[in-house]
């Protein structure tokens, strides 16, 4: 059964609720969904708005029309049971963060927690620290004893894992409109071997290498892709369509990474999984990541040129 | 008399204005400004304007407006300004060609099927999709994904081609598109082990639409090959342009559209703390008219990068702004919240 945390400030925002309050009606989840997706994006940041929100070298962002226009694009609200919106000072470290990894992580937490939802979405700062070869996502909120910056890459410290297993800990997919949230470097050291646990079905990750442009016309690309994604595609319409080319310089450099039994079912799953089609790809003994080659963004090394 | 109003009002605004926030509001509070014309106005934006805490006078606007301009990356930036060329002819689609590119990659049906909105057409076989005729939307995959069926030494400027003749297939002029062909790689590694293997496996020609020579950031077709040349997936959309609808040209300067960004910088509240450079190009952002046809306007993009965690440089940003005519017609669907509201 769904439920709020407590000490939350603000109660999530569904898509474009006021707008669709009826036709949510309709849809609306039910106590045993089975197809879900979560959404966080993270505008405000405490540079600009002060204690209670993170991170205080942070410029504000357009993050929120980023989730709209990817929820939108899917269309899933018509496709899934539950779609979930948190903005701001509703996302928190706990959503992104696993109990098995940190006590205080609550990822499978429904409705804000990132592994009770088959797809995730997440559009704020990213980070990397190539020293330990962390990539970190950067929250809304500032809550006393809870990371402001959890990492889906690691190597003293693993904030996220998903797909463990069993209720509540499902994830499938999760895109990323953020810096270095597919960071080459990470990948080829290892560091996102783990985000995926061994027992579960969490089998593509797509994110960015170096740093991401958000230009005219990439929030539209974006919608472009969730619908392209349907059926089919998940991994390669991501390449697709967030690619921006025209000689841009510096390039936003889309990866795929992919965890499976063998090179067969993982790139399987980049060509043929999507929103209504998730593959089972066996055990986790293969790692893999698709890209541009010779893509070439800011603070990353050139992918490889093949 | 109303004259003399207006001159006594911006004068006491203006005296106001050399107060902190916090004076403004005592003296306000104190009864002091009603003395300030302006503070007693009936429009609430002046009155808020100038007891905002953090408003800034016209001064420090025009001095914040100044630090941008050292940032400015012109020899990066992108101000092109449409050319005279014609317009691109929009014609129909060709399904004749389209059916015999997808034919040479394996046996593949189309089966048309109509509803309210128009036909819609279903492709069956080895490749499954959908295309939207009207909208030039197309969704196409292989199911074997990018595995070879042959040895083939095919050559970049092949799949360029292929590629221009499918575009043609849909009716789109080739004078609207700028090719961009690269290569598909994937680097694997097998438990434990910590060196990956890298390989080519396969190509893609991305399009990209100019029209007079101005990119359409939002479309773009993107095809996809194996490494035996075989045609592997169509994604990409390329609506038709109403361009009697359409805003193409600006009397406005390259100079101009400079000053157009810093005034967009300003608007945008963009950080000044950062010495990350800033470019300007010019674009056509697409708006929809209906369910098939779009209208276009020229805008200015001015792009910045946002400070990120720890004060590195993170996400780089466009700010759009006008640079063409404001209007696109009777019915100009800006007015009916079509445009995209992040772009």
């Amino acid at each position: 059964m769904p439920h709020r945390l407590a000490g939350r400030s603000h109660p999530g925002v569904k898509y474009l609720a006021s707008i669709l309050a009826s036709f949510v009606f309709v849809v609306a989840p039910n106590a045993h969904a089975d197809t879900e997706i979560v959404t966080h994006c993270v505008d405000w940041y405490a540079k600009k708005h002060g204690s209670g929100y993170c991170c205080s070298t942070c410029d504000d962002l357009p993050a929120q029309s980023y989730c709209t226009r990817f929820g939108v694009g899917g269309d899933f609200f018509n496709i899934y049971d539950q779609s979930e919106l948190w903005v701001n000072q509703d996302v928190d470290g706990r959503d992104f963060t696993d109990s098995t990894q940190i006590a205080w992580g609550q990822d499978s937490n429904d409705d804000q927690g990132t592994d009770f939802a088959d797809v995730i979405f997440y559009s704020g700062h990213g980070s990397w620290i190539s020293s330990v070869n962390e990539v970190q996502l950067t929250m809304g909120q500032s809550n006393a004893g809870e990371s402001c910056r959890p990492t889906i890459s690691f190597d003293a410290t693993l904030h996220a894992e998903l797909g463990n297993g069993g209720s509540g800990e499902e994830a499938d997919v999760f895109v990323s409109v953020s810096c270095y949230s597919g960071q080459y470097e990470a990948w080829s050291g290892g560091g996102f071997d783990l985000l995926s646990h061994a027992s579960g079905q969490f089998n593509m990750l797509n994110g960015f290498h170096g740093v991401v442009w958000l230009e005219s016309g990439t929030n539209t690309s974006l919608g472009q892709y969730a619908a392209a994604a349907r059926y089919n595609g998940v991994g390669d319409a991501w390449l697709d369509y967030m690619y921006n080319g025209r000689g841009a310089s510096p390039d936003n450099c889309p990866t795929s990474l992919g965890w499976g039994a063998n090179s067969v079912e993982t790139a399987d799953y980049y060509n043929n999984a999507g929103w209504l089609d998730f593959h089972n790809n066996g055990s986790r003994s293969y790692y893999t990541i698709q890209y541009i080659c010779g893509c070439n963004p800011d603070d990353g090394e050139t992918l490889p040129t093949c | 008399m109303l004259a003399f109003g207006s001159m006594y009002s911006a004068l006491t605004a203006g005296v106001f204005e050399l107060f902190d926030p916090s004076m403004r509001r005592f003296l306000l509070v104190t009864g002091i400004a009603l003395l300030c014309d302006a503070c007693n106005s009936d429009d609430p934006a002046l009155r808020d304007a100038l007891l905002d805490e953090g408003a800034e006078t016209p001064a420090e606007l025009a001095a914040r407006r100044e630090t941008y301009r050292p940032r400015l990356d012109l020899a990066r930036s992108q101000i092109e300004m449409p050319s005279d060329e014609d317009l691109p002819e929009q014609r129909p689609f060709d399904w004749s060609i389209l059916q015999a590119a997808l034919a040479r990659s394996g046996a593949t049906s189309i089966e048309a099927q109509e509803d309210a909105k128009g036909a819609r057409y279903v492709i069956r076989g080895p490749h499954s999709g959908r295309i939207d005729a009207a909208q030039r939307t197309i969704e196409m995959s292989h199911v074997e994904g990018y595995e070879s069926e042959f040895d083939a030494d095919v050559t970049q400027p092949m799949l360029a081609v292929s590629s221009t003749d499918i575009m043609r297939a849909m009716g789109i002029d080739p004078r609207e598109v700028e090719q961009e062909t690269v290569k598909l790689g994937v680097s694997e590694r097998a438990l434990g082990n910590k060196v990956a293997g890298t390989r080519q496996v396969g190509h893609k020609v991305f399009s990209f639409r100019l029209i007079r020579g101005v990119p359409v950031p939002a479309h773009r077709m993107v095809m996809s090959y194996a490494l035996d040349g075989s045609l592997r997936s169509i994604r990409g959309t390329w609506p038709q342009i109403r361009f009697e609808r359409s805003s193409l040209h600006t009397s406005v300067t390259a100079d101009d559209v400079v000053e157009l960004a810093l005034d967009a910088l300003v608007d945008a509240n963009v950080a000044t703390d950062s010495p990350a450079p800033i470019t300007i190009r010019s674009y056509f952002e697409a708006h929809p008219l209906d369910d098939q046809t779009v209208a276009i306007r020229l805008r200015g993009g001015v792009t910045t990068q946002a400070t990120g965690p720890d004060g590195k440089p993170g996400m780089g940003i466009e700010h759009g702004f006008d640079i063409g005519a404001a209007s696109l017609g009777p019915s100009d669907p800006l007015q009916h919240g079509a445009t995209n509201p992040a772009e």
